[in-house]
C-alpha cells in the first residue's frame, strides 16, 4: 500500500465533529493512523500535539460563524510560527468552507459541502483527486428508447389506425408555404456553405418568395424584424470569452440519485441567445440533462425564418440559423437539445433547420398547435405531417405536448389528440414521446380531482397511457404548471415534489421550470434555475427508490380517462375528416376553452403532381 | 543579479483598506517602467463583493507588463490576461501557483502562496524572472508569512475599532511590538521551540535557569509572557525571537505590549534576530455597520480627520490617508528601500540579512 500517514483530526467546534469522525473512519479503512482529538481544544494545544506526535496531516473541522474566520487564521499563523507548516499539510472542513475561504485563511485545502471521502483521502495521500466518473463522463441519454410502441388496448389501436391513415392520405395531397419553405431549406440550404459565409443565391431566390413581406425584405434588402437587433462584434466576442473560460471548469453532474430516469429538461428562451447560453451552462452545471429552445410567439405567426445572430427584448429566442448554431456549439456533449417546432407557421422548416444544425429532439403536435396556440387546424395538420417526415429523415424524436389542457381542455380529449399524432408519427417511422401535463389544470380546478392531493390525478394520467400503449412518457411542460407561485421556495418545492412523483412513476423524462418562471415579469433569473434544479436533486436524494402510494381513486380516474379517450376517438373516426373534427371541437371545444387558430388560414393548397 | 525587494501589506482586520493601499501603491510605482513589479497575495483578494458583509469591495487592476504569482483558478475568473511563464508546482486550494506576465490589463483576482515556506519559494521564483519588487497582499487575521518580506505597510482603521482611543492604543502596541530591538546572544544560550503548553513552559524555566540567553525558534503565547512577568528569577535574561512577527501573533497586541513592558522593567530583555521595516501605516475611516433590523451591513465611517490625527500621533511611523493623499509618499518609501538594498549591495557585495 502507499505510505501510511499519521493524521491528526481536530474538531475546533464545541459539538459538531461528526464529519471529521466520518473522514477518520474512511482514512482508517484506507490504512492510515488516526489521532482524533476531543472537540474544542485550545488552538495552541492542537499545534503542540501535532508537533509532539509528528503527524503528516492535520484536518480541522469547524462551522464557520461570527469571528471564526479569524480563529482559523490564527491557527495557521500559530502553526507557521511554531514550525509545523513546513512539514505538515493542514486542511479544513465545514459547511461554509469554500476554496476561496480556505485559501484566505491559510489552509492547504478546504472541504465544503459535497466533499467526497475520496477527496479527503487523496489530500492526505498527496495525490491528485480524480473526480467520480459519474461527474465527468455523463453520457447523452435518449428519451425515446426502451419502448416497443405496442398497443395494449386493441379498440383504441384500431380507431387510431383508421384516423391516422386518413390524415396521411389527406395531407399527402396537400401543401402550404411552410411545407414548401421546408423543402427549399432541406434541398438548397447547405450548412457548410452557410458556415463559410458563402452566398446561397439559389436558396435565397427560391426561399424569399415563400416568406411574408417582413422576412422577404430581410433576404432582399437585409432589413431585420423591427423587434430585433444584431449582436455587436464585442458582444459576440464576449460570448467566446465566456465559453472558453467556462470550459475550463465545467462539470456536468448527474441530478438523479439512484435511479437512471427521469431525464431532466430545463427550458430557455430569454430572447437573448447569449443570455440563453449562460442559462444553459448553469442548467448543465447543476445537472440538467437536456435543454429546450423556446421561440417567441410572433415567430410562430410569421411566415419564414430570419437569419443572423440576433436578439430582442421579448420572451422566446428567435429561431435563426445563426442563433441555433451558437447555442448548439455551447452545449456540453452530454446535453440533449430540443428545438420546438410544434405550434406555428414554420413547423416543418424548423425541424429541417434543427436537424441540419444538430438538435437531438423536436416537438410536434397539430392538435395543441391549432387548438391552443393560434395556428389554423388545416394548415398545421398539413405542416405537421411533413414535419414528421423530416423528423424521421433527421432522426429527431419528438414529444407530443398536450398544453391544450391549460386552456381548459380535459385530459382525455388532449390525450386523444396526442395519441392520434403519435400514431401518425409511428406510421411514418418516427419516435414520438407522449407528453401529458403534470399540472393544476382548469379541468381539475373545476372537477376537484386535486382538492386533496396532486398525486392521484397525475398518476391516473400515467396509468391510463400505459394501459393503452408502451411508449416513452415525458410529463411537462413544465411539471407543476399552475401550482407554482411568485414565492421561489414554494415554486421550487412544488417542482421537486412533482419531479419525485415522476421518478416514482418511472417516466422517461420531465421538464422543469425555474422558480420564478411563472412570475418573472421579464427574463427569468439564473439563480431561479438553480433553485429548482437543486430542489429536484434533493427530492431525488430524499426519495431514492421508494414509492408514493396513489389511492384507488387514481385507478378509477385512469379508467375514466381511457374511456374518455376511446369515446373521443370514436367521434373523430365517425366524423371522417380529421380537420373538420378539430374545427368542430371534438378534440377540445370552445366551451372547454379551445379555439381553432387563424394564423395561416386558407394557405393550404393541393399539391401538383 | 540584483536581489529583489518584497513588501507586504498587512491589514489589522477586514476592510482596513489593504486593497486600496495596494492599488494606489501600484499606480504610484507604475510610473517607472524600468522597475519590474510583481503582485501576489498570501490570502484571496480582488472579488467584487465581501463574502461576509455582502458590500462591494474595491477591485484590483493590473497593468500590462506587470508580473503576478497567482493560483490557476484566479486566472480563469479574472478579466486581466496573463501569459503563464512558469508553474511553480506549489499547490493551494485555488490550484497551483503560476508565474505570469500581464499581457492585457484588467481586473485580477489574486491568491498566491498562503504560507511562509511557499511565499519564500515564490519570491525566489519571481526573482529568476527579473522581478525587482514584489508587493504582497495580506490575508484576514494572518501575518506570519510576511517574515519573508523586507518591509511591511500596516493598514488599519475603523474596521478594527471604531473607538479612536482604542484604535490608537492598539496601533501603538502593534508598532511597538514590531519595533522590538535587534539583540545578539549573550552568555550561555539555550534553544527552545515554542511555548504553547504548560509542559513546554516548565521546560523553559528549567533551561532559562541555566542560561543567559534563551533563543526561541517558534512562538511564546501571551499567557506565558504573562507568567514570566511573575518570575523574578528571569531578571537579566535575554529572550531572543527570530523576528518581531512571532511576538505580534503571541496574543492581543495591547496585552502583549504591556507584558513586554513589564518584562523590560524586570530587566528581562526581549529582542529579535532581525527587524522588519515598517514602511508606513495607511488608515481607512470606513467600516461595515451591522443593521439589526435588516440583518445586513451598511457602509459607515468615522471622522476622517480625527482618525488621521489620532493615528499619526501614536508613533513615528508615517501615516497616510491614501484616498486623500495618494500613495506617492508611500511609493517613495518603497523606492528608498530598493535604493538602500542596491547601495548595500554596492558597498558590501552582499545582500543585507537585516533591513
Amino acid at each position: 500500500m502507499k505510505d501510511r500517514k499519521r493524521v491528526l483530526l481536530a474538531p475546533i467546534d464545541p459539538v459538531h465533529d461528526i464529519g471529521l469522525k466520518m473522514v477518520g473512519r474512511s482514512l482508517s479503512e484506507a490504512g492510515h493512523e488516526i489521532i482524533l482529538l476531543a472537540p474544542d481544544l485550545p488552538l495552541e494545544e492542537i499545534v503542540q500535539t501535532a508537533l509532539d506526535k509528528h503527524v503528516d496531516v492535520v484536518l480541522l473541522s469547524r462551522t464557520v460563524g461570527y469571528g471564526v474566520a479569524e480563529l482559523l487564521s490564527r491557527f495557521n499563523d500559530l502553526a507557521d510560527a511554531a514550525g509545523l507548516r513546513d512539514q505538515v499539510k493542514i486542511g479544513i472542513g465545514g459547511m461554509a468552507i469554500r476554496p476561496e475561504l480556505a485559501q484566505e485563511l491559510g489552509f492547504d485545502a478546504g472541504f465544503g459541502p459535497g466533499t467526497t471521502m475520496e477527496e479527503s483521502l487523496a489530500f492526505v495521500e498527496g495525490r491528485p483527486y480524480e473526480k467520480d466518473v459519474r461527474l465527468t463522463q455523463k453520457q447523452r441519454p435518449c428519451v425515446a428508447q426502451g419502448h416497443s410502441y405496442e398497443y395494449l388496448n386493441d379498440r383504441i389501436r384500431g380507431l387510431l389506425e383508421v384516423i391516422a391513415s386518413r390524415i396521411a392520405a389527406w395531407a399527402e395531397e396537400r401543401t402550404s408555404p411552410g411545407v414548401e419553405r421546408a423543402r427549399v431549406r432541406d434541398e438548397l440550404w447547405d450548412m457548410d456553405k452557410w458556415r463559410s459565409g458563402e452566398k446561397m443565391a439559389e436558396f435565397e431566390a427560391a426561399y424569399a418568395p415563400l416568406c411574408e413581406a417582413l422576412v422577404r425584405s430581410y433576404y432582399q434588402k437585409g432589413v431585420l424584424h423591427p423587434k430585433t437587433r444584431r449582436f455587436t462584434a464585442e458582444e459576440a466576442d464576449s460570448l467566446n470569452t465566456f465559453l472558453t473560460r467556462t470550459a475550463l471548469f465545467m462539470n456536468t453532474p448527474r441530478i438523479q440519485h439512484t435511479l437512471e430516469k427521469p431525464i431532466i429538461f430545463n427550458q430557455y428562451g430569454t430572447g437573448c441567445p447569449i443570455m440563453d447560453i449562460t442559462h444553459i451552462k448553469v442548467s448543465e452545471a447543476w445537472g440538467a440533462d437536456g435543454v429546450v429552445h423556446f421561440d417567441p410567439s410572433w415567430g410562430a405567426r410569421t411566415e419564414g425564418l430570419f437569419d443572423g445572430f440576433i436578439t430582442h427584448s421579448e420572451d422566446g429566442t428567435v429561431i435563426t440559423p445563426d442563433n441555433l448554431f451558437h447555442i448548439h456549439r455551447s452545449l456540453e456533449p452530454s446535453t440533449l437539445w430540443q428545438v420546438r417546432a410544434h405550434r406555428g407557421l414554420n413547423t416543418p422548416e424548423t425541424v429541417v433547420l434543427a436537424g441540419k444544425i444538430g438538435a437531438h429532439m423536436t416537438k410536434i403536435n397539430f392538435c395543441y398547435g391549432s387548438l391552443g396556440a393560434g395556428t389554423d387546424p388545416e394548415r398545421l395538420t398539413v405542416d405537421a405531417y411533413y414535419a414528421m417526415k423530416y423528423a424521421k429523415k433527421y432522426d429527431l424524436p419528438f414529444d407530443v405536448v398536450t398544453n391544450e389542457e391549460l386552456c381548459g381542455v380535459p385530459a382525455y380529449k388532449a390525450f386523444a389528440g396526442m395519441l392520434i399524432v403519435a400514431q401518425l408519427a409511428r406510421s411514418l417511422g418516427c419516435r414520438p414521446v407522449l407528453q401529458p401535463l403534470f399540472c393544476y389544470s382548469p379541468e381539475v380546478m373545476i372537477s376537484k380531482q386535486m382538492e386533496d392531493n396532486y398525486i392521484d390525478f397525475n398518476a391516473a394520467k400515467i396509468i391510463a397511457l400505459r394501459s393503452i400503449i408502451d411508449a416513452p412518457i415525458w410529463p411537462g411542460a413544465p411539471i407543476a404548471f399552475l401550482t407554482q407561485t411568485e414565492d421561489r421556495v414554494q415554486s421550487s418545492a412544488a417542482t421537486a415534489f412533482h419531479a419525485s412523483l415522476s421518478a416514482m412513476l418511472g417516466v422517461d423524462a420531465i421538464s422543469i421550470a425555474s422558480s420564478d418562471e411563472a412570475y418573472s415579469g421579464g427574463p427569468i433569473t439564473v439563480s431561479s434555475k438553480v433553485d429548482t434544479l437543486r430542489a429536484v436533486a434533493e427530492g431525488f436524494r430524499f426519495h431514492g427508490r421508494s414509492k408514493f402510494m396513489p389511492s384507488e381513486t387514481a385507478t378509477r380516474w385512469a379508467e375514466d380517462i381511457v374511456r374518455g379517450i376511446e369515446s373521443v376517438l370514436a367521434s373523430v373516426a365517425e366524423k371522417g375528416n380529421f380537420v373538420s373534427a378539430l374545427y368542430e371541437g371534438i378534440l377540445g371545444s370552445r366551451e372547454d376553452g379551445a379555439y381553432p387558430g387563424r394564423a395561416g388560414a386558407h394557405t393550404v393548397s393541393k399539391r401538383s403532381t | 543579479m540584483m536581489r529583489q525587494v518584497a513588501i507586504g501589506i498587512a491589514g489589522t482586520a477586514k476592510n482596513t483598506g489593504k486593497t486600496t493601499t495596494l492599488s494606489s501603491l501600484m499606480d504610484a510605482l507604475n510610473t517607472d517602467s524600468s522597475l519590474r513589479i510583481a503582485l501576489t497575495s498570501i490570502g484571496y483578494d480582488g472579488e467584487s463583493f465581501d463574502n461576509v458583509t455582502g458590500l462591494p469591495k474595491p477591485r484590483i487592476t493590473v497593468r500590462e507588463g506587470m508580473y503576478a504569482a497567482v493560483a490557476e483558478r484566479c486566472m480563469m475568473f479574472s478579466r486581466a490576461q496573463l501569459e503563464v511563464l512558469e508553474d511553480t508546482g506549489i499547490h493551494t486550494p485555488m490550484g497551483n501557483i503560476l508565474i505570469g506576465r500581464v499581457v492585457r490589463s484588467g481586473k485580477l483576482i489574486i491568491s498566491g502562496p498562503n504560507k511562509r515556506k511557499d511565499l519564500r519559494a515564490v519570491l525566489d521564483c519571481l526573482e529568476t524572472h527579473g522581478v525587482r519588487l514584489t508587493i504582497i497582499d495580506g490575508a484576514l487575521g494572518r501575518i506570519l508569512p510576511f517574515v519573508e518580506t523586507d518591509g511591511i505597510i500596516v493598514a488599519t482603521g475603523a474596521s478594527r475599532f471604531t473607538d479612536l482611543n482604542l484604535l490608537s492604543a492598539d496601533t501603538r502596541a502593534i508598532l511597538h511590538i514590531l519595533g522590538r530591538p535587534v539583540l545578539n546572544e549573550l552568555g550561555k544560550v539555550a534553544d527552545l521551540g515554542s511555548l504553547l503548553t504548560d509542559r513546554a513552559y516548565s521546560e523553559f524555566l528549567l533551561k532559562a535557569n541555566d542560561a543567559r540567553t534563551v533563543r526561541f525558534s517558534g512562538i511564546v503565547i501571551q499567557k506565558y509572557f504573562a507568567a514570566m512577568a511573575n518570575e523574578p528569577g528571569l531578571a537579566g535574561k535575554r529572550l531572543l525571537f527570530t523576528d518581531p512577527l512571532k511576538l505580534l501573533i503571541s496574543g492581543m497586541p495591547q496585552e502583549t505590549d504591556e507584558t513586554l513592558s513589564v518584562l523590560d522593567q524586570m530587566s528581562v530583555e526581549v529582542g529579535v534576530g532581525r527587524s522588519l521595516r515598517i514602511l508606513g501605516m495607511t488608515i481607512n475611516p470606513y467600516y461595515p455597520r451591522y443593521r439589526v433590523n435588516r440583518q445586513d451591513y451598511e457602509p459607515a465611517y468615522v471622522d476622517r480627520d480625527a482618525l488621521f490625527d489620532a493615528l499619526s500621533q501614536c508613533s513615528d511611523v508615517p501615516c497616510f490617508d491614501i484616498l486623500r493623499q495618494g500613495a506617492s509618499a508611500l511609493a517613495g518609501s518603497v523606492l528608498s528601500l530598493l535604493e538602500d538594498r542596491a547601495e548595500h549591495l554596492r558597498t558590501t557585495g552582499s545582500c543585507p540579512s537585516i533591513c
